[in-house]
């Protein structure tokens, strides 16, 4: 197979940048937890930057995860199964949801 | 529309003359709206080069013999019109993934070993004598399996799969959905004799959830769905109190 087969097709392609994305996420953890062991309270600019060049890489990365799940989990409800629609659509209310609570906390200790 | 004509490149290959495959084109009458790719190699075969060799059976998607790789995408070329293409040129060329033998005929053995090892039938603990009746299933006892039972072992999937390109140990789409298939039968009780062949790190941990082998599905089974669930069943099973109950 030739090293260049994930550019033959579009959804070769999205898979391959799907799969890269957690490599930026694990360098954004790395220095986090790297900075926490320094005990620093306030982060960088440096850290700032690169947190802004992350997060496309983590709502793309999330997208996909989340847009899969339907396909992944696999319930019934009253006998009857659970659309994959309405799975894919509570996996967003609650990334959505854990978003805004996470958010709201974080604006609280801050001030 | 008798002047109509498209070019069909299909791969060449004799083992005992060619170092390697090549592309040879026929141009070719397209007489007919209704014309698939399968036609234009049939056309081929019996009015310009008898030496050309591929499978086919049923021209009707079913049997799964006539899969091949239609302008680089795995198809049943009885499924594959020729009105899609024209007036480009079709390149055929035999399925991604499997050793070729002849022209467009690959090797399907390690297909074959891999649906074997997956034992595709019902499985019971002790059969019960025919006189003892029918095993009745509900609709919705059926309707668990049903899309998993539609696969017609024609491999596209196996083409389609970069996982399985880059590793041949891998058991793929097609032997995983319809170990599936058998799984969530409620007449079958072989859950425990495929576990430990479906449950292999060659089996369903290899897969990244690529998702072109149920794209190109051409009965609608969807393989990626069935490795996935069975990772999230096995997980369950081990995690769970009583998970590995039978």
């Amino acid at each position: 197979m030739p090293a260049s087969w994930w550019t033959r097709k579009r959804h070769y392609f999205l898979y391959v940048a799907r799969e890269f994305t957690a490599l930026p996420l694990a360098i954004w953890l790395l220095w986090l937890l790297y900075d926490i062991t320094q005990k620093t309270t306030t982060f960088g600019t440096a850290f700032a930057v690169f947190s802004i060049v992350c997060l496309p890489f983590a709502l793309y990365h999330s997208f996909t995860f989340l847009s899969l799940a339907g396909s992944i989990i696999h319930l019934k409800l009253l006998d009857r199964p659970v659309s994959s629609r309405v799975i894919v659509a509570s996996q967003f209310a609650l990334w959505i949801g854990a978003s805004v609570v996470i958010g709201f906390l974080l604006l609280r200790l801050a001030q | 529309m008798p002047d109509k004509r498209i070019t069909i490149r299909a791969t060449r290959y004799d083992p005992d003359r060619d170092e390697k495959p090549r592309l040879q084109s026929y141009d070719i009458p397209f007489y007919d709206e209704s014309m698939v790719v399968l036609d234009a190699l049939n056309y081929i075969k019996s009015d310009i080069d008898g030496s050309l060799s591929y499978r086919w059976s049923c021209r009707m998607g079913i049997c799964g013999s006539c899969g091949m790789m239609v302008n680089g995408t795995p198809k049943l070329t009885c499924n594959a019109f020729l009105r899609d293409y024209w007036p480009g040129a079709i390149t055929v060329q035999p399925l991604n993934n499997f050793p070729l033998i002849r022209d467009l005929v690959i090797d399907m053995d390690d297909f074959m070993h891999k649906l074997k090892s997956i034992k595709p039938w019902i499985i019971r603990k002790q059969e019960l004598p025919l006189g003892a009746g029918e095993h009745h299933q509900t609709n919705e006892q059926i309707d668990d399996f049903r899309q998993f039972s539609e696969c017609i072992n024609c491999m596209l999937c196996y083409a389609a799969c970069p996982v399985y390109g880059l590793n041949n140990e891998f058991l793929g789409p097609a032997a995983i959905a319809l170990a599936r298939r058998y799984n969530l039968d409620s007449r079958d009780q072989g859950l425990k004799q495929r576990l430990p062949v479906i449950g292999d790190a060659e089996a369903i941990w290899e897969c990244s959830f690529v998702g072109e082998c149920s794209v190109v599905c051409p009965k609608g089974v969807d393989p990626a769905k069935a490795i996935q669930q069975t990772k999230l069943d096995t997980t369950m099973r081990f995690v769970l109190p009583y998970g590995n109950r039978d």
